[in-house]
Formats: C-alpha cells, structure tokens, sequence
C-alpha cells in the first residue's frame, strides 16, 4: 500500500490555505515603492530564511539557472510572504501591510543530470494608496482639496530555464526571462464644495515588457567548498501606454557570486554579493525617479536541528545589506535585513514546509524618513 | 483490533510546533491588506499632482433668443392680465363637447337634458399668480365662431357686450385657489339644445390686476363648465371640460387650442446685441458652444460657468426675483430647426444643471453653474452639439423677462465660459 498519496493530500491541503488565505496583490509604499517599486527578488522561503545568501545555490531559487542541474524529482514550489511596515518621517509613524505570493516554480528533472524549471516570481512591486489634503488655487482662490492616489501593479519575471550537471562537481544553466507586467494609477481629486467644483478621477495605465537572458555555473573547488556565478543579460524592456511604446529601456543586468561552504556535516555556510544594474531602467522614468545600481551582500548560514519523524528540521539565519534601485533624488535608499528561518518536512521526504522571519531597516539619506518592516515567509515544496 | 497508540510529549512536539507555524503564518497572511499611507508625501510621493488650469473664453458658436413660448397646450397655467402699462392679456377656453343628456335620479333612463340651473364657469387658479389689491372684473365672452377663430384679430373682435356670458368682480389679491363665475343659462342651454359648442373668452377689466388661471391638470382641461341638468337640485352638477376637435387637425393641434391666451399688450421688442428669456410672449435663449476637444474629451472638468452679462429691464415684474432654467438640447444636427430643437430639449435638472435665481432690474455679470453640463459633453455623440438653452420659471404665466448681451455686443459683454480643468496625463510612469 502506497502511503504517498495521503501525505500529498496533507501537503495539498496546507499548499490550497496558503493560495487561498490571503490576498495576492502585490503591495510596497513609502521608502520602498519608489520609482518602479520594490525590488521582490522573489527568492524561496529557504533562501528568505537565510536573508538571500543560498540564492546562487538554492534550486527552487529562480536566480542562477545551474542550480536545478542534477534535480532528480520534479518539485513544485509555492509560497506568500505578508510585509508589514511602519514608516516613521518627521514624528509622524504610518503602517502599512501587503501580501506577496513572490514565487511559483517547478523544477521537472530529464536524463543524464539535465533538469527544467519553470517559475514566476515578483520583480518589481509598485502597490500603494496615498492620501493627502492640500490645495488647489483656481482662479486665483486657494481651494482646499483631498486626493487619493492608488497605484497598483507589479513586474513580474517569467523563467524558463535548463540546468545541468555535468559532473557531480560542476553544474551550468541557462535561462530564458520574460518581464512584464502592468502598473495602474488612479488619482482621485476632490474639493470641500462639491456644487461649485466636480472631483477628478483619472486613471492611466503603463505596460511593460522586456525578455533576459541568464547564464550560471556552479563549481565545488575543493570537498565542501562551492563557488557559484551568475548573470543575467537584461534586452529591451518597453514601458507602453496603450499602444505607444511610450519609453524604452533595458531590463537591468545583474552578475551575482556566491561561496558555500558545506564541510560541517548537517551545516551549510553561504556568502554572496550581486551587482544589480539597475540604471539600464532610467531611460523608461521621467526625471523625478534615479535609478542607481545596486551592490548587495549576503551572509547566512543553514543547520540542521532536531529530528522530526527521522528527518532533520532545517535552522537558518542571515544577513543583508541591499541598496534599493529607485530614489527621487540622488541619494539612494539603503536597506538592511535580518533574518531566519525553519524548513520541516511534512510528508517523509514526499513534502517540506518552510518558515521565514526578516527583518528590514530602510533609510534614505537626506531626510528623516526611517522604514521598519517585517516580512514573514511560507512556502510549501512538494516532491510527487 | 486495533493497535493502541502511546501519546508522548516528544511525540507531539514537532506536530504542535507545526501546527503552530502554520496557524500563525495563515493568520498572518490573510489579514486583510493596508496600503493606506500619505505620511511620505509629499517628500517621498513620486507621483506630483498635474495642477489645474482656468480659461475663459468666448465659446459660444450661436446663440439667439425665440419667442412665442410656451407652445400652445403645454402650460400649465395661463396669464390673466389687465396691465395696461406691462402686459393685457386674454384667455380663450373651448368646451366643444357639451353634455347634453343625463340620468334622471333612480329611473336608469337617459334623458335630453332641457333645463339647466346653476351654470358657472369654475375657474382654478394657481394662487402665487395674483396680483392686485383693487377689484377687477373677470368677464366671460361666447367666442364661438365660424369664422376663423384661430386668428387673434377674429377673436378680439367678438368681446363684444351682445356676447357677455358673464362676470365676476374679485379682488385678485384675495381670491382663494378657485372662482366661480356665473354663466348665463339661456345662452348655456341653447347651446346645449342645440348640441353646440360653447367658447369662451376671459379677460379682466375695470381695474389692474392679474390672476393665473390653471390650464391643465394632469393632463386635462382644469377650467370646467358646470351646471345642473334639471332644476331639482338632487342632481350633481354636470362637469364639462375644456376639449376641442378642429377638423382634420392633429392631436397636438387639438390640444394647443383647447386652452390658450391672447396677448393684447406684451414685451418690448427683442432690441439687437440681446439675448431674451421669458417675457409675454415668452422667449428662450439658445447657446450653441464650441469647446476645444483638448478640454472636453481629454480633461477633467472640475468647474464650468456660463458668464452672461445682464441688462437691466424694466418690464413685467422687475424687481421680482425670477428663475431662469435651463433646458438641455439633445438632437442631433440632423434637426436644425431651432424651435424644434428647444422643444425636444430635456430639463436640465437631468442633466444636472440647476436653476438660478436673478433679479430682472439687475444689471452686470452673471455666473450660471454648467459644470454637470459639460462634464458631459465628452459623453455625447460627435453630431450632437454641445448647447444650452434657458426658459423662465412659469413661462407665458408671468411676464417677468431677462435680458443678456449677445455674441454681437462689446466684448466685455459677451458670454464667455468659465472652465477649470486638469489635463490628461499619462502619470503612471514613475
């Protein structure tokens, strides 16, 4: 008897609360939805544990293509990842929450250590509600005016990708990127005497789309010492309202290296940097948005914990220090994460959920504006 | 048989310790989003607001003023006037189906009627009309003719002494909703006998004054003939209402004669450079504009005013507050011709345009609110021109009038919109 199948209804069961449970609109506001929003990065809940440091190496990590090399099973990966922030400028302090589902991918595995994946993951996410009073002055008279504006969208990265294990010590891939995605902007406009002045609604509405191309390897130096490259070669990418291509640029470049370090039996030990060019996306902004390149830096570590049903639970911790790509001015919003996370399997080796906690400190320097967030993370992995 | 299961703490940590992350995060993940914020604006909005733009200009394409308003058979309420110096007017009310044969009491017979008692012309009126302090007679004419009697000059002719009906002397100022005027019953019931039908022509003399007699009701006739079909006064009154059928006519034609007025002294002239609304006979004034599309279809109107400048006018109630309304024109260019086109015009309460209130012995700028009137105007059909149209309140009931400049007169005095817009932008890109 086969005892697989009332694992996987277990595992389905919790994967169907995880996409139903909460709202999928992408969202970021503040510090962090400058310019074209947020950068998602969408990364598994694992990679989220340790803050980003195991993406080069992380097979449901849709970062560098070499990583599903030698997949033996076919993987499905979901996951959602709430934010909660507090936005703290001139004593005034804002909350804000929003729901992500950064990631979907599947990892199928063929012959001869070669594997495909397919995934979706958040890029850019540009959702938020202002609220303002101010004024008007029409006709030489100061009218006092409430506006709204909701902006919601996102830039999501589509990926094809091929893995492949060469030798059980060195494995390439390559992949295949598609961006787009569409952001909408709404912009309510109303006065105190609503006789005399009509309110404005005015929408407008941007699509984007670009193609990418990614490229990685991954190589064990020495028995327990791994070293990974990737990069991703960014093509046009178009900003078009209706049918006019109304700005062209390119879907930013990134090269990222990562050293691992497994030699501790149950642990794993992983640094990594990545140079994100994200200026290659100024030419598709007006002048109020810079658009800066971004150096980031991971640290983070996994271990193995205790045991449940004779599998070990997964311990993970991190560190990061990112720059966000869009500002409204030269300077740029530094970002730093601190995180962890727990990985348990829920089914034998059929299934494993994922747990991850981060915490994030922005600022922009030149203004008082401090942001806090907490991002949790939940992922589920099904092996069938 | 069952095996038994040995419950431990080990045994359940990791399950509950499950459980509980599971819980927490779904609990986490489905509270509800909060993108609310505004705290960073607007140092950190990346959006700026477009600002708004005023303009004031000369839009209008035509405009032109027509009178002889209300058409015949739309009132309803009429003028009854003896104002020498401001307005005369007549009434002419046809009752051309005369009841000629009743029920006796209790027998279910039809019977001729051949007798007739208490014969009155019943007379409501809308109370707000009068105006008066001095007694006036109201004075019933037989103005029942072969010849034609659609031509003023015919009728005026026929009040006439031989062909009094009947009078009655009132006090304009304290009459009630209602008057009651005795009718003389020979003549009624000659007319009766000989199954003829019975006009009337009203007007006030011996005194200035004015009374608003109520033209129709619900559709009908409200000035009713009455009489008793027999000198017992068991019988309910017979009740004849105003009806008219003029050979070969139209049922419009019908009813525009069935009740309507005469005016023997009304407005002044429409004098050049002038737009007219209301008056006796009234006017209404026709504004067609010609708006740049770039404000229209590709902004958001948040304030529209009609700028009419007013000339002072001394005629009718001049120092009355008056409301002009205005009428939305909603043809298409196929109809052209401009009686038509304010016929077929809507009320512009559903267009929501409101009414406005002025004085007609004022004088200088005027502001009319049209902005729910051209907010819409992106909405219309290409062929449907954007216009607007003004009537006075109780048109051809009174004769108050107001007077604007048209597009002919000195600049300064022309009509001018007033438009405050935002502009489309495309602000979604960052």
């Amino acid at each position: 008897m086969m005892r697989t199948p009332v694992h996987l209804r277990y595992t389905l069961a919790i994967t169907a609360a995880l996409l139903t449970g909460g709202s999928s609109a992408d969202a970021q506001g503040s510090l962090g939805a400058l310019g074209f929003g947020y950068p998602v990065n969408g990364v598994s809940t694992r990679t989220a544990g340790t803050v980003g440091a195991l993406a080069e190496f992380d097979a449901l990590t849709p970062i560098n293509p070499s990583s599903i090399g030698g997949i033996s099973r076919t993987v499905l990966s979901v996951q959602t990842e709430p934010e909660y922030r507090t936005l703290t400028i001139g004593g005034v302090r804002e909350k804000t929450a929003s729901q992500r589902v950064p990631l979907l991918m599947v990892v199928l595995p063929a012959r001869h250590g070669v594997a495909v994946s397919f995934s979706a993951r958040g890029f850019l996410d540009r959702s938020y509600t202002t609220s303002t009073t101010g004024s008007a002055v029409l006709d030489g008279a100061t009218v006092p005016t409430t506006d709204k504006l909701e902006m919601r969208g996102a830039i999501g990265d589509l990926r094809g990708a091929v893995g492949w294990q060469i030798v059980p010590r060195v494995r390439v891939g390559l992949g295949g990127h598609i961006f787009t995605g569409e952001h909408q902007a709404t912009r309510q406009r109303s006065f105190a005497d609503t006789l005399l002045f009509g309110g404005t609604l005015d929408t407008s509405k941007v699509t984007y789309f670009g193609t990418a191309l990614s490229f990685g390897g991954e190589a064990q130096l020495i028995k327990g010492l791994a070293v990974a490259l990737s990069y991703r070669m960014g093509n046009d990418f178009d900003a078009r309202i209706r049918d006019t291509t109304r700005a062209t640029g390119a879907v930013p470049a990134r090269l990222g290296a990562a050293v691992r370090y497994d030699g501790i039996p149950g642990a794993v030990f992983s640094v990594g940097y990545e140079q994100v060019r994200w200026s290659d996306m100024q030419p598709m902004a007006s002048s109020r948005t810079t658009a800066s390149d971004a150096a980031n830096y991971f640290g983070g570590a996994e271990i193995a914990g205790p045991r449940v049903r004779g599998y070990p639970m997964m311990l993970r911790v991190g560190y990061a220090r990112n720059a966000l790509p869009f500002s409204n001015s030269a300077q740029v919003v530094q970002e730093s994460r601190l995180g962890g996370g727990v990985g348990m399997p829920i089914a034998r080796d059929a299934a494993s959920i994922d747990f991850s906690l981060q915490r994030a400190n922005r600022s922009l320097a030149g203004t008082t504006a401090t942001e806090r967030a907490w991002l949790l993370g939940l992922g589920v992995q099904i092996r069938p | 048989m069952s095996e038994r299961v040995r419950w431990s703490w080990s045994r359940l940590r990791a399950p509950l310790l499950l459980l509980t992350l599971v819980t927490s995060s779904l609990v986490a993940a489905a509270c509800t989003e909060n993108l609310e914020g505004g705290a960073a604006c607007p140092s950190l909005c990346p959006e700026q607001s477009q600002q708004f733009r005023d303009t004031t200009f000369e839009a209008v394409a035509l405009d032109t003023s027509l009178g002889g308003f209300p058409s015949l058979g739309l009132s309803a309420t009429m003028l009854l006037a003896n104002r020498p110096d401001t307005v005369v007017t007549r009434n002419i009310l046809r009752y051309d189906a005369l009841v000629t044969s009743f029920n006796p009491n209790g027998t279910g017979a039809l019977d001729s009627i051949t007798t007739i008692d208490s014969v009155y012309l019943r007379l409501p009126l809308d109370t707000s009309g009068r105006r008066g302090t001095a007694p006036v007679t109201v004075q019933v004419f037989d103005v029942d003719t072969t010849a034609s009697d659609t031509v003023p000059a015919v009728l005026r002719s026929l009040f006439r002494p031989d062909r009094l009906l009947g009078a009655l002397t009132v006090t304009p100022f304290t009459t009630g909703d209602t008057i009651k005027i005795p009718l003389s019953k020979t003549a009624v019931a000659r007319k009766i006998a000989a199954k003829a039908r019975l006009r009337l022509g009203l007007r006030l003399v011996g005194g200035t004054g004015q009374l608003r007699p109520r033209a129709f009701t619900l559709g009908t006739g409200a000035a009713t003939v009455q009489y008793d079909p027999a000198t017992d006064t068991t019988y309910r009154p017979i009740a004849v209402a105003t009806t008219t059928t003029i050979a070969g006519a139209t049922p419009d034609v019908n009813l525009a004669y069935t009740v309507y007025s005469l005016t023997d002294v009304g407005s002044p002239p429409l004098t050049a450079n002038t737009l007219l609304v209301g008056g006796y006979p009234a006017y209404r004034t026709y504004l067609r504009f010609n708006v740049p599309a770039r404000i229209t279809d590709s902004s958001t109107i948040v304030r529209a005013d009609l700028i009419l400048t007013q000339q002072r006018s001394r005629f009718g109630n001049a120092n009355d507050t008056v409301a002009v309304l205005p009428i939305v024109p909603a043809t298409t260019s196929a109809v052209s011709d401009l009686r038509r086109i304010l016929d077929l015009a809507a009320e512009g309460r559903f267009a929501g345009v409101d009414s406005t209130r002025l004085v007609p012995s004022d004088s200088g700028a005027r502001t009319i609110n049209v902005l729910a009137l051209a907010r819409n105007w992106r909405n219309l059909p290409t062929n449907v021109p954007r216009a607007l149209a003004f009537r006075i309140s109780q048109e051809g009931a009174q004769p108050a009038e107001l007077r604007f400049f048209n597009s002919k007169a000195a600049a300064g005095l022309r009509p001018k919109l007033r438009i405050t817009y935002l502009p489309k932008s495309e602000f979604v890109l960052p």
